[in-house]
């Protein structure tokens, strides 16, 4: 087996997918990864990723750092070589069980859909090169679970594009729901109530309408934030924090309002 | 490594909207699910604080554009331009005012297929591994076979997917519409009536294929073909 990345070509990625639609029963296709036929090599030699990993944070590191050489462009629309990736991973990315089955979830989630822009953040290797890129060491709160999980607040906060390349906003929700001695998410984040990953893109998005929130710092993002996301703060805010002012001028001047409906 | 970038350059005419001219200027790329901001100075003085290189898109691309006002302190919007898409360097539209964009993937067996990208653009792909796609495209053969029936799976599409959300008349969902609404000679159903709605779109796809021709084109096509 060589040692390389190379991308999947048509072939390969259809065989990948002939697999996961029949269940992902059996031995993974792992042969298409050297396969001449399956597969090509990419421009640059480029080491393998070596699993384990602990989180999908570490993957999307190591990600990062591997497809360093390659061009930005060229890398997030290659789908031949995230497809590749997905092969290359799939005993962490769709583990089988003590029985040696696999539960493979959406096809998605292994083959990316470029053009799917429902679906194409939940491609499980992608994303996390995806985020880590972007986003430096931010997004480990949407990334602490397994390579298998892709979990909820990556789901809610990734699958609007304003959201999820706000770079003040992803690190202000990560320095308030993270629990730094822990390593895990802060309790209710992850559910649909106020305060949880559900409503950051409602309100960001009612934020966006007033304020350029990627030129902000995070911590003038948390100011703004309304007090359904106080229960993740360390301290209570100071009664007469500005933002709050601000919320209640837009209401005055009839703006959009940050609402827990 | 490309040997060039996509570069960006813009013209503003800000005048009329008596803008502060300390505010500040950003500029917005967006392609699927990447954004590049490139700060362009202020309202007083628009140029560009970085080099404009559009490195996190493909060639052939297309691209939208946010064009943000914004004052510096407070960082509260003061003007805000969405979906503007770029013209090329002779000048032209970049695609705006087309209703399909074309472009040829790798489609399996496949011949063609509509995806609606996320800004409800309609794109309609064609398998790249046909020896001259786009131009045999062109042939009256491909556009009877083609046409109508993409037309009909956009405005499915677009019936469903409720794109428009931002309510804007030059939205791809508003403009084929409109154009529906011409070639039916009828407005728009109300889309919770689907039978109505399906019938509308049947006339209107109907409707495209008598205003050019498409099997009159053919069967001519065909003829002379079969001539000796």
């Amino acid at each position: 087996m060589s040692a390389s990345v190379r991308r999947l070509n048509d072939r390969g990625r259809e065989a990948f997918r002939a697999w996961l639609e029949d269940g992902a029963t059996g031995t993974p296709p792992l042969a298409l990864l050297d396969d001449p036929t399956m597969s090509d090599p990419l421009r640059l030699v480029i080491r393998r990723p070596q699993a384990p990993f602990e989180s999908r944070y570490d993957l999307g590191v190591a990600l990062v750092d591997l497809l360093d050489g390659l061009d930005v462009a060229e890398v997030q629309t290659d789908a031949g070589l995230w497809d590749w990736l997905s092969l290359c991973l799939i005993d962490h990315l769709c583990p089988p069980d003590e029985t040696g089955r696999r539960k493979p979830g959406q096809i998605d989630r292994y083959l990316l859909q470029l053009e799917n822009h429902r679906t194409r953040y939940r491609h499980l290797v992608r994303t996390v090169w995806s985020l880590v890129r972007v986003h430096d060491s931010a997004p480990r709160f949407m990334l602490a679970g397994p390579l298998h999980v892709h979990g909820e607040a990556a789901e809610q906060l990734g699958a609007y594009q304003d959201v999820i390349t706000c770079k003040p906003l992803i690190a202000a929700i990560g320095s308030l729901v993270w629990d730094v001695e822990r390593g895990r998410l802060k309790r209710g984040f992850g559910g649909s109530g106020p305060g949880s990953a559900r409503r950051v893109q409602v309100v960001a998005k009612q934020f966006g309408l007033t304020y350029d929130l990627h030129s902000m710092r995070p911590e003038q993002v948390l100011e703004l934030l309304p007090r359904e996301f106080d229960r993740f703060r360390e301290a209570p805010p100071p009664p007469d924090r500005r933002p709050r002012l601000a919320v209640r001028r837009h209401r005055r001047e009839g703006r959009p309002e940050a609402s827990t409906t | 490594m490309p040997e060039s970038y996509p570069r960006l350059a813009v013209k503003f005419d800000l005048e009329d909207l008596k803008l502060d001219p300390s505010a500040q200027i950003v500029i917005e790329s967006r392609y699927k699910d990447s954004v590049q901001r490139f700060p362009w100075g202020t309202v007083a003085r628009p140029e560009p604080q970085v080099l404009p290189l559009m490195r996190e898109v493909p060639p052939d691309q297309r691209v939208f554009f946010r064009v943000k006002v914004v004052e510096p302190t407070s960082h509260r919007l003061l003007a805000l331009a969405r979906r503007l898409s770029p013209v090329d360097q002779n000048g032209g539209e970049g695609g705006r005012g087309e209703l399909f964009r074309v472009r040829c993937v790798a489609l399996g067996q496949e011949l063609w297929r509509v995806v609606i990208d996320e800004d409800g653009a309609p794109i309609l792909e064609l398998n790249a591994d046909v020896p001259d796609v786009r131009s045999r495209f062109h042939e009256p053969g491909f556009r009877v076979a083609i046409l109508p029936a993409a037309m009909r799976t956009v405005l499915l599409a677009l019936r469903e997917e409720d794109v428009d959300q931002e309510d804007d008349p030059d939205s791809w969902a508003q403009r084929w519409f409109r154009f529906a609404e011409d070639l039916a000679s009828d407005e728009r159903p109300d889309p919770r009536e689907p039978e109505a709605m399906r019938d509308w779109i049947d006339r209107a796809c109907s409707g495209f294929a008598k205003r050019f021709s498409l099997m009159s084109e053919m069967v001519a096509a065909a003829e002379r073909g079969s001539e000796p």
